[in-house]
């Protein structure tokens, strides 16, 4: 982060994901402040909503704690609480005072000094699904009520091609809350020729809960959350390129993929094929009933939205982006299975982009974007703030 | 529930894990896990059914000071003043207290919740709706235990906080119960009592400086919502003033109120009297005078059965005396636990015992000075007595009960030092020495607290009365009888009470040293555990057995052990006197029989014995499973036996011989190899024509029914107890045989036991001792020269007409003095002129101790 006083006026890449918000000063290499989307109400008790009242003595929170001054923690903050307090996901929820207040917090800590204080265009990154009302509502946010000068609403579809310096591919992101398929043809987009896939990390969570739980009956007392599930999904899951053959084999006796996970309260959990199992649903949404087609098929079709011989290009370039796409053998398993929907000439030109560091690439690629100088256009001026109050439009640019 | 060490060792290093894993949960903010793993932990102690009460209890204090321990390291004290993240201790405290309350004890819960509120009562600026959830929370445990009188007092607390009423459910139900309560007093008492009770209110929660103020308050603020029916009363108390010149008056009239509610049943108030009434005369006459006043209603209230009242005046003087002391080792605090101990156990009252033991453990420090060290131990025997109520004891306290009775009790220096290292770690940094601890403390005994007991046992010993017959009935209820016969038939007896029977540490002590284990954990002979034998028995028993020795040297008496349960043998006690070759011993276990125990011989026995025998009917019994049942071994490519009997089948052999070459020994019948089937032995028993039946075999227990414990015959049948028993039974013969048993014993599943004595004592409890002379077992299956001698010895002293008890007594005698005069002759060539004299110390011997008689040990071949 740059502390001169030019370069505390450069725009800011601002990435609001379900997950986790990134924010960072463009022309950096990765974004200075990563954070998890969440926050808490400081008297919302997992412990008071679990039981019935009666169970303890009540009245603390109003003996000790002073709601007039705060009532909320967000990101780290909250998250230290994550045993006591209920986490709640502002993005999911749409609460934007929340964001307000989550935003004021991180933009704090990049030490701007009080003279240059929310004067930065701001570059936001915004998926294809996100509605123009949510666009609105943030436009609002950030010219009414925090007075930045400019915003860009950028595609992540863009941001994240431009950091392969590609025209054309498919990207696939698969997020905690959203999955998306979005193709773009020599920086043309196609609403025929993309997706929003019905099953995200949030899904797969859940049916990994489902298969440990149904797997292990006869252990007793066995406290299992997602909030667990989801710590022990991110350590360990796989993907295979035959789920069935290595179930039979394990239950065989193959013991490559046994784990055992220690939980909190010290008891193991034994995993083996629920290892590879938990990614099945992406292939076959069915398994956890949901009527859509396989990941593959729902690529296919967004591909096979373009002339065929546009095919080729975009085959060539499948970019893999957000969190849950990091299961292991993920991009193996989605290639074999991509195959099968493509003629054989095709078939070999596949190929599955799997970048290292993808949770965090439409960010990277905004910030390329703009160090290339590519972000002249869509910015939208605070219609509250005279000509004269407004900084140069060039300052927007390197 | 008798329960394998292995077992308990699991379960409390599995507890320890999981506390440990709490902590460290508590410590990192994840109170979900925490509690789920420290609430899961509780149930599971509390299912579990062999840990006893006071064990459930300290496991369970270990939980709750886990989450007090974390919730105090919450506060961190700065040079700005107090930091606390409030997040984790808002929600640390009520997963406490949801713990808490689910105990089923409410002690814990009030005091911590209680202590909480005397905290926001002194706060600055308290949130009026916190205070008041707080306390309307606190109201419904209370009220679910139905302690009402906690219910006014907050309900009280919370007028006063709030200077309002809220007309509310707790509201009216405290002002109901004061009402009802007080009308059951006569009219004249009421306001008095009510003032009383406010005014101890205000006292306990110190909430206004002038008590007589702080009445004046309550009634101004209760003015217009009080109930009509309490109008009249708390107006009045507007017009009570107690002061130094009247109050010698309003103490007689509270007294008067003590016993009166007391009668009518209110007792629970009483408490809130006497505590008034300390107050009072501490601060008119003096602290001593008051402490004194109200230690009178402790007797009041025990001999009333009110235990509670005697304990909550415990616990009151408790907080007197802690604010006059230092935190170090307190002789105050503690003798004051172990009156109220002493108290509970004569009453048997189990839950207040429980509490008082725990503040008692609590104050009973690690002491510092030689005196401070003999007042712990001296405490610790009491200690072990009052816990031997009904909880099990821990290696600490058998240890530290058995350092003081070796060291003050015996005097026994030796085995006092042998016990140090047994001792905890810290207490024996501070002994260097027993001998000079011994020295300095001694003089201490004449000063120390006791409660007046008497030693000795039995009146009615006259000179010259001389013991033939003693029985001990020791039962699992803390009873110890004890009858005696002397020669000329005098019957004195005596009774034991509250000496509770728990040998689980001498068990495990025996069952190490008689294993065949290389590595041993405890380091003592076999003669050091027969003296930690001697020093464990109860001091009025020691002191008896001491009188006993010398009045009865010329002749052999006969002890009759009446026990519920197998568990050591007592032939192995160790007095510095050989106690095992003194007495001729034997064992019933179990009930005895409902006519009693005729002593000596029956009248219609003795008639038959004027036809004297000289010819006697052996049946040796052969199940050594010494051919089958057989397995494979895949090591040395062979088949080899499951349940070898080498020793066994070497005493058979030795055995056979030995009755062919007796002139004694009529007919021999020996069945062995296919001869030993089910049937064969079961028709020989029956036939009722053996004076002798000697089993040489494996015995296969069932712990679910030890009458169904079997032998394996050649046939590869069972034969149960059950059966044996029935065959003896059904036969029409008047001879009445004895049994040898010669066995190693098996579990069901095959697996060699180690502690046979409670295992063969099951299954001996079961036998109809009318029908025969009585049983002879064999605990360790050795086969050496000893035990040869003895077995030999042993049937010539039966066949020559000695009673049982005496004929094993004489083969032991045989056998010592056999093993003493070449152990004499070893040493004294050893002897060097210049040690001078030498003790010769005489070790006891497995082959001795492996022989126990179960019967009367008077009977004789019939």
């Amino acid at each position: 982060m740059s502390n001169t006083d030019n370069s505390q006026l450069l725009p800011l890449i601002l990435d609001i994901g379900s997950d986790t918000f990134r924010l960072g000063w463009a022309g950096g290499d990765f974004p200075d402040l990563i954070a998890p989307s969440v926050y808490v109400h400081i008297t919302d008790y997992i412990f008071s909503s679990n039981i019935v009242a009666s169970d303890t003595i009540d009245g603390l929170e109003d003996i000790f704690l002073d709601t007039n001054t705060q009532t909320h923690l967000v990101g780290h903050d909250a998250l230290k609480y994550r045993h006591i307090l209920k986490i709640r996901e502002f993005s999911k929820e749409s609460n934007y005072n929340i964001l307000i207040e989550f935003f004021n917090h991180y933009y704090q800590q990049l030490n701007i000094k009080q003279e240059n204080q929310f004067k930065q265009p701001l570059i936001i990154i915004t998926p294809f699904y996100k509605s123009e009302l949510e666009k609105a509502q943030l436009q609002d946010i950030f010219f009414n009520s925090l007075n930045f000068p400019y915003i860009l609403f950028l595609p992540e579809t863009q941001a994240i091609l431009s950091t392969l310096q590609k025209t054309s591919g498919v990207i696939v992101n698969i997020g905690e809350s959203h999955a998306y398929i979005s193709t773009i043809f020599h920086g043309f987009t196609n609403i025929m020729a993309r997706d929003v896939f019905p099953i995200t990390g949030t899904d797969i969570t859940e049916y990994f809960l489902n298969l440990i739980l149904s797997n292990s009956s006869a252990t007793k007392n066995l406290y299992l959350d997602k909030d667990i599930a989801k710590e022990i999904k991110e350590q360990i899951s796989l993907c295979v390129l035959d789920p069935n053959e290595e179930k039979k084999r394990v239950k065989e006796g193959l013991t490559k993929y046994d784990r055992v996970v220690d939980l909190p309260d010290g008891t193991k959990l034994n995993l083996n094929s629920e290892r590879f199992l938990l990614s099945e649903p992406f292939f076959d949404p069915k398994i956890i009933h949901v009527d859509y087609i396989s990941i593959a098929e729902a690529i296919s079709k967004a591909v096979k939205s373009w002339d065929r011989e546009n095919w080729e290009d975009l085959l060539t370039t499948i970019v893999l982006a957000g969190g849950t796409s990091l299961i292991s053998g993920f991009s193996e398993r989605l290639e074999l299975e991509l195959q099968k929907h493509f003629s054989e000439k095709l078939k070999s030109k596949i190929k599955i982009i799997a970048a290292s560091g993808r949770e965090n690439m439409g960010w990277i690629g905004a910030s390329v974007l703009y160090s290339k100088d590519e972000l002249k256009k869509g910015w939208i001026s605070n219609p509250n703030l005279n000509d004269s109050d407004l900084p140069q439009e060039n300052s927007t640019t390197s | 529930m008798a329960i394998d060490l292995k077992t308990k060792n699991d379960f409390l290093i599995g507890f320890q894990q999981k506390v440990i894993q709490g902590r460290k949960l508590l410590q990192s903010a994840n109170h979900l896990w925490a509690d789920r793993l420290l609430t899961d932990l509780y149930f599971e102690i509390e299912k579990t059914e062999w840990l006893d009460i006071q064990k459930k209890h300290q496991l369970i204090m270990i939980i709750s000071n886990s989450w007090w321990m974390y919730i105090n390291s919450l506060i961190h004290r700065t040079e700005q003043g107090i930091d606390i993240d409030f997040i984790r201790y808002i929600d640390a405290y009520k997963r406490f207290f949801s713990f808490l309350s689910k105990l089923d004890d409410f002690y814990m819960l009030n005091n911590f919740a209680t202590t909480l509120l005397k905290s926001f009562i002194k706060m600055d600026s308290l949130s009026q709706t916190g205070i008041t959830k707080f306390i309307n929370s606190f109201c419904i445990k209370v009220s679910e235990r139905e302690e009402y009188i906690k219910l006014i007092e907050l309900q009280m607390v919370l007028m006063y906080l709030r200077k309002s009423v809220i007309p509310q459910e707790f509201f009216h139900l405290s002002m109901e119960v004061l009402g009802k309560t007080i009308y059951k007093l006569e009219p004249s008492k009421r306001a008095l009592f009510l003032y009383i009770f406010i005014e101890n209110v205000n006292m306990q929660y110190q909430l206004m400086e002038d008590s007589e103020e702080f009445v004046n308050e309550m009634n101004k603020i209760l003015v217009n919502r009080i109930p009509g029916y309490l109008k009249n009363e708390f107006s009045n108390t507007g017009k009570i003033t107690i002061n130094e010149r009247n109050f010698q008056t309003i103490l007689s009239e509270l007294e008067e109120l003590i016993y009166y509610m007391n009668d009518i049943g209110e007792h629970t108030w009483i408490i809130i009297l006497i505590k008034n009434i300390y107050s009072k005369i501490h601060a008119y006459q003096s602290y001593g005078d008051a402490v004194t006043y109200i230690r009178k209603f402790i007797d009041f209230a025990i001999s009333r059965n009110r235990f509670e009242i005697a304990f909550d005046i415990y616990d009151f003087l408790e907080d007197l005396f802690l604010y006059q002391t230092d935190l170090g080792y307190d002789n105050i605090l503690i003798e004051l636990w172990v009156e109220a101990c002493k108290k509970f156990v004569e009453m048997k009252e189990k839950k207040y015992l429980l509490q008082s033991l725990e503040k008692l453990t609590t104050h009973l420090k690690i002491p510092q000075t030689n005196a401070q060290l003999y007042h712990f131990f001296y405490t610790c025997n009491y200690l072990w007595k009052f816990k031997s109520l009904f909880f099990s004891l821990e290696q600490k306290d058998f240890w530290r009960m058995m350092f003081y009775r070796a060291l003050y009790e015996e005097k026994d220096f030796d085995i006092a030092q042998r016990i140090l290292p047994y001792l905890d770690k810290n207490l024996v940094g501070l002994i260097n020495n027993p001998f000079l601890l011994y020295n300095e403390t001694k003089d201490l005994e004449r000063d120390v607290y006791s409660f007046g007991e008497d030693d000795s046992i039995f009146t009615g010993f006259e000179e010259g009365f001389v013991i033939k017959q003693m029985i001990f009935r020791i039962n699992t209820e803390g009873l110890i009888s004890v009858r005696m016969i002397s020669l000329e038939n005098k019957i004195v007896e005596g009774k034991i009470y509250n000496e509770f029977w728990n040998d689980a540490h001498l068990i495990d002590i025996y069952n190490d040293i008689f294993s065949d284990k290389l590595v041993k954990t405890y380091n003592f002979t076999v003669n050091e555990f027969g003296r930690l034998l001697y020093i464990f028995l109860p001091k009025k028993i020691r002191s008896f057995l001491k009188q006993f020795e010398i009045k009865s040297l010329d002749i052999i008496p006969e002890i009759y052990f009446i026990l519920d349960e197998m568990t050591i043998p007592f032939e192995l006690i160790y007095d510095n006197n050989f106690f095992l070759l003194k007495y001729s011993i034997g064992y019933i276990i179990g009930e005895p029989p409902l006519g009693g125990i005729t002593f000596g011989y029956d009248p219609e026995l003795q008639e038959d014995n004027v036809i004297t025998q000289n010819k006697y009917n052996v049946l040796i019994i052969e199940c050594t499973n010494s051919s089958s049942p057989v397995r494979w071994n895949e090591e040395s490519k062979a088949k080899e036996l499951i349940f070898p009997f080498e020793a066994g089948i070497n005493e058979f052999n030795y055995v056979t011989e030995f009755f062919n070459n007796r002139e004694e020994v009529g007919q021999i019948t020996i069945l062995v190899g296919p001869d030993s089937s089910r049937d064969n032995v079961l028709s020989h028993i029956k036939d009722g024509t053996n004076h002798v039946i000697h089993f040489v075999g494996n015995i296969f227990y069932s712990k679910w029914n030890p009458w169904d414990s079997f032998l394996l015959t050649n046939d590869n049948e069972i034969i149960t107890f059950n059966d044996i028993n029935n065959s003896i039974q059904s036969s029409q013969s008047r001879i009445h045989p004895f049994l040898f048993f010669n066995s190693q014993i098996y579990n069901t599943q095959g697996k060699k036991l180690k502690n046979v004595l409670r295992t063969f004592g099951d299954i001996a409890e079961n036998f109809d001792y009318e029908r025969i002379i009585g049983i002879m077992s064999r605990n360790y299956p050795i086969f050496d020269s000893e035990t040869n001698e003895i077995i030999t010895n042993f049937y010539s002293n039966l066949f020559n007409q000695y009673s049982q008890g005496v004929s094993l007594l004489k083969a032991r005698q045989a056998c010592m003095a056999n093993k003493m005069t070449k152990l004499v002759e070893q040493q004294f060539e050893d002897l060097s002129a210049e040690d001078g004299t030498k003790r010769i110390d005489l070790e006891s011997s497995l082959a001795i101790s492996s022989y126990m008689l179960f019967g009367k040990p008077w009977k004789k071949l019939s």
